[in-house]
């Protein structure tokens, strides 16, 4: 078995055979197993999309796809490892800035573009300069909530309640910040494992120190037990909370997601790109705006038929500027009748 | 020929994390689930110390080692109270509250955040300073560590020390009652073994240059386990084969044609099969001279 395994190691395989010289070969290291491998799939179906368009119009474009396993580490930094010295890719592309983190100082020492698909942070400026973001801002979703929450609703003290995970750690702190520099008050602080389930005793703390309002950037399951609770206990503040609060924790959370104010992610190429997915897979996107994060990527990386690693960056500078992100800001919904209904266009 | 200096690179971290936990779990009997903390102990000792400190690796690596020795005396001492199933399920609790502190003392570790841009090793004197910056050099200074370490754990499992481990391992009452004293052996090597582990953890760090909790979490104390077991247990090279085994097969079975839309989940069955198929019809392991 090793010995046959080495031989398709050494002589061949998927990654080399697909491949032709006068392509542009994208390496692609996605969750494709594992807990989050429903968005990296669903992104997956948007590079494939977008591909077979350029390929229809004469620009051969091949994508070679590798799994981080849902962010683990060792599994990314062996997937960069392979697509750029084995399949010497042209580009690669991610998905979230937690998974670039191991390998955007491979990509950056080979000179090599990497392009994140779904989110930006400050770390993208500091990770040199072959590291690029195509997606939303972190750090604007806070501060933006922080804004609405101030200004538009009128909110005055708030709770946060939060998991002890970088993404949170980031979303919150920026909401906090702006939100106690407009003069706002936070009252009440606590991050929590991403394992924990039970929130009644914060709960319970929160509903004695009666803020205007709770803010919970918790991860998708999370967030629909809490607000469960939360209402189990009748806490009557003003929810809001993040990117992370997906159609599926809506549908989860039924009548306790009623009112909830969250920053969302939104889709660029919405125009016609439900209808074409929709016959390109002969059924419905889970997420249109997943697939565009994947469709929205490749549109940017080929740009003007760009073939070249030093074009295609050159090409990404010129369209996200200097601090190589596109930096984009999310919208903010209320939840209304089970649906997101768009309130604030930032 | 750079991926598979990456892979070397992986092995060699690999195989003295097998080789040190086969003292343990193969020639003593004790089968610890604790060794990725160490190993997250020695990469996040080496990440503060060069990144906060701006310390050489080499001193870096040496704190770890202290470090860790500290800290795997105090549980070693609490572990020894227990035998088989029960030590096994403490040690796996001393992993998660290892594992907790990298989590949750963010104004060390960073918490999730982790900590980037860790450097790479460096030694000489004042002017004439040599940096390791490429893959072959690393890959040369973790083999240097990697010989080193099998060595010292050769010597260690052929001395009369080593033939009291297997003795302990075998029956541990009956050398009791011929007058040792086996919490002293027992805690030693657990030590030893736990001060190899950090070395590990070091040069981990150092070449990816980024770390988080998520690389020392109870799973990969599991893999390192598996390398030991696999490659077979009581026997140093068997941990060597164990790693290059369980490092190579997932990366060869990426050049194995599948279509796209199932080769990540198909690559993972294709993995447990044949771990299990192994297991089966070679029960003591690649090399093993005994079966758990």
């Amino acid at each position: 078995m090793v010995v046959m395994a080495g031989a398709v190691f050494f002589f061949g395989g998927e990654g080399r055979d697909v491949l032709k010289n006068d392509s542009i070969k994208i390496g692609a290291i996605l969750p494709l197993t594992g807990d989050l491998a429903f968005l990296g799939e669903e992104i997956k179906k948007g590079i494939d999309l977008a591909v077979s368009e350029y390929n229809d119009k004469g620009i051969d474009i091949n994508v070679i796809y590798e799994d981080d396993q849902s962010l683990s580490q060792i599994a990314a930094v062996n997937a960069a490892n392979k697509l750029l010295n084995i399949d010497k890719v042209d580009i690669g592309l991610t998905m979230f800035v937690e998974e670039s983190r191991s390998i955007a100082p491979i990509f950056n020492k080979k000179e090599i573009p990497l392009l994140l698909l779904w989110d930006s942070n400050n770390f993208i400026q500091g990770s040199g300069d072959y590291i690029f973001s195509n997606g939303f801002s972190t750090e604007l979703a806070g501060e933006s909530m922080a804004d609405f929450a101030y200004n538009d609703l009128g909110l005055r003290t708030v709770a946060i309640i939060g998991h002890i995970d970088p993404w949170a750690d980031i979303i919150t702190r920026s909401f906090k910040d702006k939100f106690e520099i407009m003069g706002g008050r936070i009252v009440y602080n606590e991050q929590f494992n991403i394992d924990t389930k039970d929130y009644r005793t914060a709960i319970l703390k929160i509903k004695q120190l009666n803020p205007d309002a709770v803010y919970f950037p918790m991860l998708p399951m999370n967030s629909v037990q809490f607000l469960t609770q939360a209402r189990q206990f009748g806490l009557k503040s003003v929810f809001l909370t993040g990117d992370s609060f997906i159609s599926d924790t809506i549908n989860k959370a039924g009548n306790a997601s009623e009112g909830v104010y969250f920053t969302n992610i939104y889709a660029v190429s919405e125009n016609g790109l439900f209808e074409r997915y929709k016959k390109f897979y002969n059924s419905d996107p889970v997420d249109i705006t997943l697939a565009s994060f994947g469709y929205d990527g490749v549109i940017k990386i080929i740009g003007s038929g760009n073939k070249s690693s030093k074009k295609i960056k050159e090409n990404l500078e010129s369209v996200l500027g200097n601090d190589r992100s596109a930096n984009r800001v999310e919208k903010i919904y209320k939840v209304q009748a089970g649906i997101p209904v768009e309130v604030k266009d930032n | 020929m750079q991926y598979l200096i990456h892979l070397a690179i992986l092995f060699a971290i690999y195989g003295i994390l097998g080789i040190s936990l086969n003292l343990v779990v193969g020639y003593t009997g004790l089968l610890s689930v604790t060794h990725a903390a160490f190993y997250g102990i020695g990469a996040y000792a080496t990440a503060i110390l060069l990144t906060s400190f701006g310390v050489n690796f080499f001193i870096s690596v040496i704190v770890a080692l202290i470090i860790s020795a500290v800290i795997a005396i105090l549980i070693g001492l609490i572990l020894s109270k227990f035998d088989d199933d029960y030590y096994a399920l403490a040690s796996f609790g001393f992993n998660i509250i290892i594992f907790s502190v990298f989590l949750n003392w963010q104004e060390l570790t960073r918490g999730p955040l982790g900590i980037p841009g860790i450097g790479k090793p460096s030694f000489g004197i004042s002017n004439f300073q040599f940096l390791i910056s490429n893959n072959l050099e690393f890959l040369i200074l973790a083999l240097v560590f990697l010989a080193l370490i099998y060595f010292i754990s050769r010597f260690i499992v052929n001395s009369s020390f080593g033939r009291i481990l297997k003795a302990i391992r075998e029956d541990e009452k009956a050398i009791q009652i011929f007058g040792y004293n086996t919490l002293y052996y027992k805690l030693a090597i657990f030590v030893i073994s736990a001060v190899m582990a950090s070395v590990a953890g070091s040069l981990f760090a150092s070449y990816i240059t980024f770390i988080d909790p998520s690389s020392f979490w109870l799973m990969e104390s599991i893999f390192i386990l598996a390398i030991v077991i696999l490659g077979g247990l009581s026997n140093l090279k068997g941990s060597l084969l164990g790693a290059l085994f369980l490092i190579l097969l997932p990366e060869a079975l990426r050049f194995v044609g599948m279509p796209n839309d199932i080769a990540a989940q198909m690559r993972q069955v294709i993995y447990g099969v044949i771990l299990i198929l192994l297991m089966l019809y070679r029960p003591q392991g690649l090399a093993g001279e005994y079966k758990l």
